[in-house]
């Protein structure tokens, strides 16, 4: 009755036929295979069997392989793929229950638009899609394209992303468009373009059953990317001696298994980074032959009358910083880093300098491979490039770079933060494989791909998602469409941003929960998540992944790419997506994307390998993925017999440039009004503002709301007993929560924490705006507040 | 207010009570078993209808399936923890054998961890082994209840698993293993010793190596691994 694979021996066979099932395996070498296993799976359903099919997580960027069980229509269940190299069969608790979050009882299903007394009224897509080409068109005729923006995901599939970029940069002229990854891991995109002029890792997982030593900066492993974390706890048990060193503000899960803790004052890893490099350098235990090679000198503004923090109403000029390069020499490098001795450090940052040494001792044994982990504590930084840079540098003085076991680690925290924001580049500055609007030959290539006349990019960049949100405020940007992501929870210093819908702004938001976004909005669009729809995403380790559509999405609900594709085609920019009505456009789409990637060290895999793979690294070469970039043997563009070549970094030589940056205090520091340190962040069984997760039965009933997470002493001191409610205030806003003393992590004396999950204790009311002012990434992780018993 | 705070007053309580232990009296299971008497008495966060399961004799063949589904969100889903938090490791009650703590209830073995070399899924095995063997990883997969509400309903519904037994091949073979053997690599966790439900306890539990006799039926446990998509192809009906 079925089409067996062609190794399905007997004895399977018989197992097979023996619990009187249905196996049904086929495999694919094209078109007709895969519709032959459609049918079959059609078939096994119909006989109440559950059919599998491989998708990546829908949660973090880690990128798990997963098998999606299908039965009837619905996804009822998922496992870890066996097969899959990131994971290896392991999932965390909320990949075990991600079929949930499709099956919320409020999922949007139809589009609705609201009325003026604020209410929503169902419209069909018709009259829905109508209405956005309208406002956008008549914004555009009237005020011109910096006044249209969209605000896109790291959750996006690439379709996603390039589709509105081709919609925003190629059909609107506007540059207006940029991702909440920008809130995300735009300091390490900064930190990689500044050193290597190419962006993310040249390292890739492989590096966590390789190296020796595992340093995490502010990174809370053991419940972020908890799946990764596992694969350095089975080395460490593998190999004795691998050690696990935590940097950071709090005391985590992370850290019971650390073999060193290191506890800094929060912004001061600036100074700690600086103070390894200075006992590295003052005695030697660098790579001079590999600094003589491959590094160069670079040198920024470091004046702090220059730089400001980008707060709300803080004076222009320091806010639109442009830093600025200038050359170094070693020497000079030598001579910024006398004053970090580790007595200094010791002082501003609180940790024991026996201890600075002690980490200088772990970076500085050129013999053991070192890989350095960061996530959000080093990106969402006021001085987050800085601070990525100085992680870039510790990696390049010792030649621990660019082989396995040894690299500096930049983490995400979105499924697509790399393969969509990044690598598509729906930044406010950025075309496609790290290409910027501002340079003519990249608007040129771009053009030629696209099919468009020259010129018709814009080479002024757009607004960057703070000032693209500031400016919406104050009605510079009139139309304004959100996809996948919900600012009204995540975003610094929230009251800045209430709203009233009918004030003459156009507000559209897609996705596929009601939330404090859509509760904003004048007109919201259901949209089709994960396998209700094709799509591609790329990890942290530039894998990128693929997955076909399993189910049929809820009501009307339509994929992302889709929405847009309708929208651009009623603004009469149907030559933008050319593929013909009710075809399947996603592998057309996709090769016209890879043209970018070709031949420049960004190829992306063929959509037909990437249906077959497990997802596959890039560069891909030849049908060959890449596991380390810019490594002898292993990255294809690197000519070199052995060593490294940083090929991509033509403006130093192709040579990495190695940054000079100083320690900056934070924007905000407590003072005796505002006492106490607030950090915000995640727990392992939510995933960003909960709208996917709190819809998961499991998921909500282990952790149902938000708490603040305080030091026993303090909790003693305040008179407020376990669980027992505390007011947080700061100088932008207020909140009540539980205070927690034992909830996950364990906060020292002066300091709170609290997640970030949940949307009725918003606790970015309290978080202050400041930013990087090279990356524009706000920091979520410092500022100032009071506690009192509420 | 979430009530995942734990209670501390288990931990103050004197220890005298550890002659309530039937096996393993050791200061953590001490503690536990305190933890767990308190929490049959209700002065600790359990949730109603979802403590420790006692294990009601008359009851338990009827309602052991419905207890077993009602922890998991789908078949093959890593169980819910189904009382509340203690001091103790997890490890310290949930070790290679099941722990019955008289009067209060039993805690099942862990089930992760005896490698069987013969299993195609062991080179991923230490993985979940380094988890199981530590506490706060436990959690990496397995999450307590600390409320009994949603925060909006859902209409999830998951596989079940089937209440079926292993198949014969004829009245006298052993039974075939009729569900994954995937990070469930110790047989005995469930089918010997006090947790094992009565429908599907070994009468041979000293025969430790199960395998010997018993084969798996998933195909993706007995079949080689494919490793073209698609290509796994649908999975056995329950």
């Amino acid at each position: 009755m079925s089409h067996f694979h062609r190794n399905l021996d007997r004895r399977h066979f018989l197992y097979a036929l023996g619990a009187g099932g249905s196996a049904v395996v086929a495999f694919s070498c094209g078109d007709q295979e895969r519709a032959r296993a459609i049918t079959e799976r059609a078939l096994t359903t119909d006989l109440g069997g559950v059919s599998w099919d491989k998708a990546p997580c829908r949660f973090c960027g880690t990128g798990c392989g997963v098998e999606v069980g299908v039965r009837e229509g619905r996804v009822v269940a998922v496992r870890g793929d066996q097969a899959a190299p990131v994971n290896r069969g392991l999932l965390c608790v909320k990949g075990y229950h991600l079929p949930g979050f499709l099956y919320g009882e409020d999922r949007l299903r139809h589009p609705q638009r609201r009325r003026a007394d604020g209410t929503l009224e169902r419209i069909g897509w018709d009259e829905a899609l109508d209405l956005v080409a309208t406002e956008f068109g008549r914004t555009l005729d009237e005020l011109g394209p910096d006044a249209v923006g969209m605000y896109g995901s790291g959750q996006w599939t690439v379709f996603d992303g390039y589709a509105a970029l081709k919609w925003v940069k190629g059909g609107m002229r506007s540059n207006n468009l940029d991702p909440n990854a920008r809130l995300c891991m735009a300091s390490a995109v900064m930190g990689f373009m500044t050193q290597f002029q190419s962006d993310e890792p040249m390292g890739c997982y492989d590096d966590f059953e390789a190296a020796d030593d595992f340093v995490l900066w502010g990174n809370n492993m053991a419940e972020m990317h908890p799946v990764l974390f596992s694969r350095i706890l089975e080395t460490k048990q593998r190999k004795p001696g691998t050690r696990l060193i935590d940097l950071g503000t709090r005391r985590t899960p992370t850290t019971d298994y650390a073999d060193l803790y290191v506890e800094f004052r929060p912004g001061s890893d600036l100074a700690l980074a600086n103070g390894i490099l200075h006992l590295l350098v003052r005695s030697g235990r660098i790579d001079r032959s590999f600094i003589a090679e491959n590094v160069v000198f670079r040198r920024g503004i470091e004046d702090l009358d220059e730089i400001g923090f980008g707060c709300y109403g803080e004076q222009a000029e320091r806010y639109t910083f442009q830093d600025t390069a200038s050359v170094a020499s070693f020497e000079e490098f030598a001579g910024f880093l006398e004053p970090y001795t580790p007595q200094r450090v010791g002082e501003i940052s609180g940790v024991d300098p026996a201890t600075i040494e002690r980490l200088a001792d772990v970076y500085g044994d050129l013999r053991r491979g070192t890989v350095s982990l960061w996530c959000m504590g080093v990106n969402q930084h006021t001085r987050g490039t800085w601070m990525n840079n100085l992680l870039n540098d510790l990696h390049l003085v010792t030649g621990k770079i660019s082989r396995p076991g040894a690299n500096p680690w930049s983490l995400t925290g979105q499924p697509s933060a790399c393969g969509t924001a990044r690598e598509v580049g729906t930044l406010s500055n950025r075309l496609p494989a790290d290409m910027v609007v501002t340079n003519p030959e990249h608007r040129a290539k771009a053009e030629e791909i696209w099919g468009l006349e020259p010129g018709t990019i814009n080479p002024k960049p757009g607004l960057h998602t703070v000032d693209l949100f500031r400016a919406f405020q104050r009605g510079e940007v009139r139309s304004l469409w959100i996809q996948t992501t919900n600012p009204w929870v995540s975003l610094p210093n929230l009251n800045r941003w209430r709203r009233q819908p009918g004030d003459g702004r156009f507000l559209v938001v897609s996705d596929i929960y009601p939330t404090p976004t859509t509760e904003v909005a004048d007109l919201i669009l259901p949209s089709a998540a994960w396998v209700e729809r094709e799509g591609v995403f790329g990890n942290s380790e530039r894998r990128t992944q693929q997955w076909h559509k399993m189910v049929e999405p809820p009501g009307e609900a339509m994929e992302d790419a889709q929405q847009i594709i309708e929208v651009a085609r009623r603004m009469g920019m149907a030559h933008l997506f050319p593929w013909p009505d009710g075809e399947n456009w996603h592998e057309p789409m996709f090769e016209e994307y890879r043209r970018f990637t070709l031949g420049i060290g960004k190829d992306l895999a063929s959509y037909r390998q990437l249906q077959e793979a497990r997802g596959l690294r890039w560069p891909v070469v030849d049908g060959r993925e890449t596991r380390y970039r810019y490594a002898a043997g292993e990255d294809p563009y690197v000519t070199k017999r052995e060593g490294v070549h940083f090929y991509k970094a033509k403006g130093y030589e192709q040579k990495a440039a190695v940054w000079l940056r100083p320690y900056h205090p934070p924007a905000e520091e407590p003072d005796e009004q505002y006492p106490f340190w607030l950090c915000t962040g995640r727990v392992l069984e939510h995933w960003h503002t909960g709208s996917m997760t709190r819809r998961v039965r499991e998921l909500h009933q282990a952790v149902p709301a938000a708490y603040v997470e305080m030091n026993p002493a303090d909790m003693t001191e305040l008179g407020v007993q376990e669980g027992q409610p505390v007011r947080l205030r700061s100088r932008r806003g207020e909140l009540v929560l539980p205070a927690r003393s034992d909830a996950k992590g364990h906060a020292p004396r002066g300091s709170l924490f609290v997640p970030f999950f949940d949307e009725s204790k918003l606790v970015n009311l309290l978080t202050l705006d400041a930013m990087d002012n090279i990356s524009k990434e706000p920091d979520y992780k410092k500022c100032a507040v009071a506690v009192e018993r509420a | 207010m979430p009530t995942m705070r734990r209670d501390r007053s288990a931990e103050r309580r004197p220890r005298s009570s550890t002659s309530a232990i039937d096996r393993a009296a050791t200061a953590p299971v001490a503690i536990a078993a305190v933890w767990l008497v308190l929490a049959a008495v209700g002065c600790v966060p359990t949730q109603r209808g979802r403590g420790p399961h006692w294990g009601d004799a008359a009851s338990v063949e009827a309602t052991n399936d419905e207890v077993r589904r009602e922890r998991r969100a789908y078949r093959g889903a890593p169980p819910v923890i189904p009382h509340g938090e203690h001091p103790s490791p997890c490890t310290a009650c949930h070790a290679g054998q099941a722990v019955v703590v008289a009067g209060v209830g039993i805690a099942p073995a862990n089930p992760h961890g005896v490698v069987d070399a013969s299993s195609s899924a062991a080179p991923a095995l230490s993985l979940h082994q380094e988890i199981s063997g530590r506490t706060r990883d436990c959690r990496q997969c397995h999450v307590p209840r600390v409320v009994e509400s949603t925060f909006v309903a859902s209409e999830f519904a998951g596989l079940r698993s089937p209440s079926q037994r292993g198949s014969r091949q004829h009245p006298l073979a052993p039974p075939r293993i009729p569900h994954p053997s995937w990070m469930r690599e110790n047989c005995l966790a469930c089918h010997a010793g006090p947790a094992a439900r009565p429908e599907i306890a070994t009468s041979h539990p000293e025969r430790v190596v199960c395998r010997q006799c018993h084969v798996p039926v998933d195909r993706v446990l007995a079949a080689e691994r494919l490793d073209t998509w698609p290509g796994r192809g649908a999975e056995i009906a329950p």
